[in-house]
């Protein structure tokens, strides 16, 4: 984090004392770590003393206690990171001029520290509310997102699938007025009785795609079973296993559809580009102390309870071993990302050549969604 | 009892004074003083040396010495004499062999 935003005139002390030239030392009461600021009888600015220099020449005057090279005053604008350069370099107190060449200040070590100190504070509670922030619209768009698909799956089942039926109604109806006299109509009528079958698979299709329907009538653990089912009748060369682990229930709808797409996402992937024969999907809920590995996701052990997902396969992983190159090509990988940190959880992807792609993510599971479900 | 009794000088300095870089008194209270106690005016020199600090001498001096001539006089003569701390009056005499034209 840079200091680039903060110059002079935000590091000033309050520590300073404004005395004579002519006066001495022992006739300015002040702490010891404060800075004296040397004026002449008109008010122009000398220079600065500081406490080792009184204890130096206990005898002399303000005006004898200057420094003979007094180190060059700063301007108001002067970036910190210029004068933290030279406190680096072994500089003492630096006095601060405004735009017209009149004192304004005195930046010290100190002072320069605690203001660097309280920003850096300030940054990373700022960046903090902004990810707090990031996050919920993230959720507030992918809600927007389950919702438009929502809609779509009623149309489609409710617009589309009535006129499909429809037309199968009246093909049936057609072919027994026909009642095998005419043998084109007869044939053309099945043609469109297999068409509207195709297309009512397809529906189907789709409508699971955009709604898994069990996600709301029977919970994620059934929706889950018939999503790898489902996968695995379409790709029969890859052994697809799926664990699921503690209380998955009631996780919440946010997190229900979150895990539901992640999961998809990733068979959609191994399906694409792995090139794997095997591929495990593993969901757990429990402890973080008890399920999370070694040193990771150490932002989640604060929770009492956290859902672990990990899905590996054994494929040819990432060619280049490179998780942003897989983005940027398009894997979802940003999706899955973006849908765990909506949810304030955490996710590790990688993918050696060779040795398949693992996804592993936490999910925190807060008290609310645990009691509410939502 | 005894007693040494003598005048004292205003100023109590005849030509001028070598203070070291840690005297206790510093050249602009030395020179706070002279001005107060004569009129005669003085020139403060601020050699770039490690022991002698500043030199104070009688302005009308150097119309007869060269500033120069004077620090390498004293930087040669009088500085392997004092310490940093210390402060030493000066009395100079110079001769001027002037021939005219």
């Amino acid at each position: 984090m840079g200091i680039a935003p903060l110059s002079a005139r935000d590091a000033l002390t309050d520590k300073i004392v404004r005395v004579l030239a002519g006066q001495h030392p022992r006739d300015v009461r002040c702490s010891s770590d404060t800075i004296r600021v040397v004026f002449d009888e008109e008010g122009r600015f000398l220079g600065l003393v500081d406490v080792a220099r009184i204890s130096r020449y206990p005898g002399r005057i303000f005006a004898d206690l200057l420094p003979r090279r007094p180190p060059p005053p700063v301007a108001a604008d002067a970036p910190l990171r210029a004068l933290a350069a030279r406190f680096q370099a072994g500089g003492g107190p630096l006095a601060v001029l405004d735009e017209a060449g009149r004192f304004l200040g005195v930046v010290t070590h100190t002072s320069l520290l605690d203001v660097l100190l309280s920003w850096n504070e300030g940054a990373r509670s700022q960046a903090e509310r902004l990810l707090a922030h990031n996050r919920r619209l993230m959720q507030r768009l992918f809600s927007a997102q389950e919702a438009e698909r929502l809609r779509l799956a009623r149309e489609l089942h409710d617009e589309m699938g009535q006129y499909c039926t429809a037309i199968v109604a009246n093909l049936q109806m057609i072919l027994n007025l026909n009642d095998g006299r005419d043998e084109q109509i007869q044939a053309r009528c099945h043609t469109i009785l297999e068409l509207c079958d195709h297309v009512h698979g397809a529906i189907q299709s789709m409508l699971q795609r955009l709604r898994p329907g069990l996600l709301d009538e029977v919970g994620l653990c059934y929706a889950l079973k018939d999503l790898v089912a489902n996968w695995s009748r379409s790709h029969g060369e890859v052994d697809c296993h799926l664990v699921l682990e503690g209380d998955l229930e009631g996780l919440g709808e946010a997190m229900n559809i979150a895990l539901y797409r992640i999961i998809q996402e990733a068979l959609t992937n191994v399906a694409r580009h792995a090139r794997a024969r095997e591929v495990c999907v593993a969901l757990r809920q429990g402890s973080p102390d008890a399920m999370i590995p070694g040193a990771l996701f150490p932002a989640q052990r604060r929770f009492s309870a956290v859902v672990m997902l990990d899905v590996r396969d054994d494929g040819q992983g990432f060619v280049d071993n490179s998780t942003e190159d897989a983005e940027k090509r398009g894997l979802g990988l940003t999706g899955i990302r973006e849908r765990v940190l909506s949810l304030g959880g955490e996710v590790v992807i990688e993918g050696r050549p060779g040795q398949g792609v693992s996804i592993q993510a936490v999910l925190p599971v807060t008290a609310r969604q645990e009691e509410s479900g939502t | 009892m005894n007693a040494q009794v003598r005048e004292f000088r205003v100023p109590p300095l005849r030509d001028g004074l070598v203070l070291g870089r840690d005297a206790s008194v510093g050249c602009v209270a030395i020179r706070k003083a002279l001005d107060l106690l004569t009129t005669c005016a003085y020139t403060h020199i601020e050699p770039d040396d490690e022991v002698v600090g500043d030199i104070i001498v009688r302005e009308s001096f150097l119309k007869r010495l060269p500033r120069d001539a004077l620090i390498d006089f004293v930087l040669r003569e009088i500085k392997p004499l004092m310490n940093r701390d210390e402060i030493l009056e000066i009395e100079l005499d110079v001769i001027v062999d002037i021939t005219g034209q």
